[in-house]
């Protein structure tokens, strides 16, 4: 739980800092976000990162939503101090540069930050697997990284509507595709993964988790913050995903779903799905039940768990999904536990307000 | 396959531009920074875009380059907020009048939200937000995902706007460059990419193009590492 005031939300999956004494800014909690998870990534894929950084063809791509200001900075402005000679709003500044800085300077233009709301994750992937297809890179640390929970940030989206009011049952607030669904549940964290090119992972003597095989993106203007209804882009966005990976439908054994839990989201995803899939969908879950929405994270961390998916023949189930609101249509939402099945090819989707949608396909090796 | 820059824009930085967003926009603005960057970014695309329909059938890629001092704005807000105690409350207050847009802050997703109003085929869309060299990532982006089939026509726009005083006229504009694949082996030497704090690296580029006269195309290639050992 989080205070923020007297607005409608009051429930985020904020984490707290490692060593208990907090940060002395948001920048610097984000890179340590960061480094925790790059760490993880390199030490996973047998990499050492001083090597790295001195290797030409190795390049870093970090996704952000943008929420990452200094404290000191927001604490100035809010008095009304110049910042570098400028006035800074709180409101509507992107200052995340000053962590992209910390973390992308080792790197230098071979460090790129991008965000596009909250497919950002996704499209990190996506630049990845571009960079080493075009044969100008052969390692890429991709990923995203978020530490929105903010006053500021929570009240932005409350008051736009999307977050949960559910505040008396913190726990099972985030609910994807429940008919008593009532907004997403910000989250915090950071997942990078290493996207290598084949000729690299052999080289190395290394066995890769699974193919990044596709990865599509749609862009809509239906609406300037809002997702786009009737999903017809969000299907499109899978269909380009499938086609680009030579994939068919029938390839896919598992939807991890953007699934917000916003009754918009969960409904326009779930028609998207089927109008690619029409009744033969696969099973379908959103992991959000359990982390909450890490926005521009979100994507990177949910590709984490559809290479798990791969790796361990288990699909996740939603948390928190008692009743499937009836609207959404599909057959099979992953509820209660864990499912056991074999599992070669995932889909995992992300949509974001303003219409960047992108979704990848992910194939066992 | 060469790339290709066959069009580019400049609009601002140092030269005359009317500032009449509000025609233009489709949607209220109060915050003039907001204005002056939907202004520069459309401006600059429908240079950019051609003539009507001429993009239509074409898999587009757009990379926007985001600009920090378009994020240094509003004296206003920040007087509003300097004897609040209660901050969350006071912005909860002052975000009560305003679009929704403006209560987030995705000013390239503005640019994209313009650019796709005009029709054109989105394939891909990226908005980099590492300010040092952010219209590098987008150019390169565009010559990248030509050079592999994944779009057929590449948009690198980088805007910088501020309703601040401190930056001056020269500093405010949006610069962009349409890239497609060829093979002319007219296109004079090619423009190699190299990171410069932005926009630099477009503005250079824009000279570049126009000093070829009308018509002409501006090669660009990426500066690429060879694998180790090949």
């Amino acid at each position: 739980m989080v205070e923020v005031g007297d607005g409608d939300c009051q429930v985020a999956a904020q984490v707290p800092a490692r060593d208990g004494n907090g940060y002395e800014s948001s920048a610097l909690r984000l890179l340590d976000f960061y480094q925790f998870a790059e760490a993880e990534a390199l030490e996973h894929a047998g990499l050492d990162r001083k090597a790295l950084i001195s290797n030409q063809r190795v390049r870093v791509v970090v996704a952000s939503h943008g929420f990452a200001w200094k404290t000191d900075e927001f604490a100035a402005a809010s008095r009304g101090e110049k910042i570098d000679g400028c006035d800074l709003s709180p409101y509507f500044m992107q200052p995340v540069e000053s962590a992209h800085q910390l973390i992308g300077g080792d790197f230098g233009d071979r460090y790129s930050g991008v965000g596009t709301a909250c497919s950002a994750g996704l499209v990190a992937l996506l630049e990845a697997g571009e960079m080493v297809r075009a044969g100008l890179a052969d390692i890429v640390i991709a990923g995203g990284v978020e530490t929105a929970i903010k006053e500021a940030m929570v009240t932005m989206y409350s008051r736009l509507g999307a977050l949960t009011t559910l505040n008396d049952t913190p726990e099972t607030a985030s609910r994807p595709f429940d008919v008593t669904r009532a907004g997403f549940v910000g989250g915090e964290g950071a997942a990078m993964l290493v996207i290598e090119s084949e000729q690299s992972a052999e080289a190395r003597g290394v066995t890769p988790l699974a193919e990044l095989a596709g990865y599509g993106t749609a862009v809509s203007t239906a609406h300037i913050t809002a997702g786009s209804v009737g999903g017809e882009i969000q299907a499109l966005a899978m269909q380009r995903a499938l086609d680009s990976a030579g994939a068919s439908t029938a390839d896919v054994d598992y939807i991890n779903m953007h699934g917000t839990s916003t009754p918009d989201n969960d409904l326009s995803e779930s028609e998207g799905v089927r109008r690619v899939f029409g009744d033969a969908a696969p099973p379908v879950s959103s992991t959000k039940g359990v982390t909450g929405h890490l926005l521009g994270a979100a994507g990177a961390i949910e590709a984490a768990f559809s290479v798990m998916a791969i790796r361990t023949d288990t699909l996740p189930p939603t948390a928190n999904l008692k009743e499937v609101d009836p609207r959404c249509k599909l057959g099979d939402y992953i509820r209660g536990s864990a499912r056991h099945v074999p599992c070669s090819g995932v889909l995992s989707n992300s949509f974001g307000l303003a219409g960047s949608n992108a979704s990848v396909f992910l194939r066992q090796l | 396959m060469r790339a290709l820059v066959d069009v580019s824009a400049k609009i601002g930085f140092g030269t005359p531009y009317e500032l009449n967003h509000r025609e233009l926009v489709p949607f209220r603005h109060d915050r003039r920074c907001i204005g002056d960057f939907e202004f520069l970014t459309l401006a600059c695309f429908k240079e950019l875009l051609g003539a009507e329909g001429e993009m239509e059938g074409y898999r587009c890629g757009l990379y926007f380059a985001g600009a920090k001092d378009t994020m240094r704005l509003d004296a206003e807000l920040n007087e509003y907020l300097a004897d609040k105690q209660d901050r969350v409350a006071a912005l909860t207050n002052f975000s009560q009048d305003l679009n929704p847009l403006v209560a987030l802050e995705w000013l390239t997703n503005i640019g994209l939200y313009l650019a796709v109003k005009e029709g054109i085929d989105c394939w891909r869309h990226v908005q980099y937000i590492n300010h040092s060299h952010s219209d590098h990532s987008a150019v390169a982006a565009a010559v990248r995902d030509l050079s592999i089939g994944a779009i057929d026509v590449g948009f690198a726009v980088a805007t910088l706007a501020s309703s601040r005083r401190e930056l001056v006229p020269e500093k405010v504009g949006a610069v962009g460059v349409r890239i497609i694949a060829g093979e002319s082996l007219e296109a004079g030497d090619a423009f190699e990419l190299s990171s410069r704090p932005q926009p630099e690296l477009l503005l250079e580029m824009q000279s570049a193009h126009s000093a070829l006269g009308p018509g002409s195309a501006l090669a660009v290639e990426l500066p690429v590492h060879e694998p180790a050992g090949s």
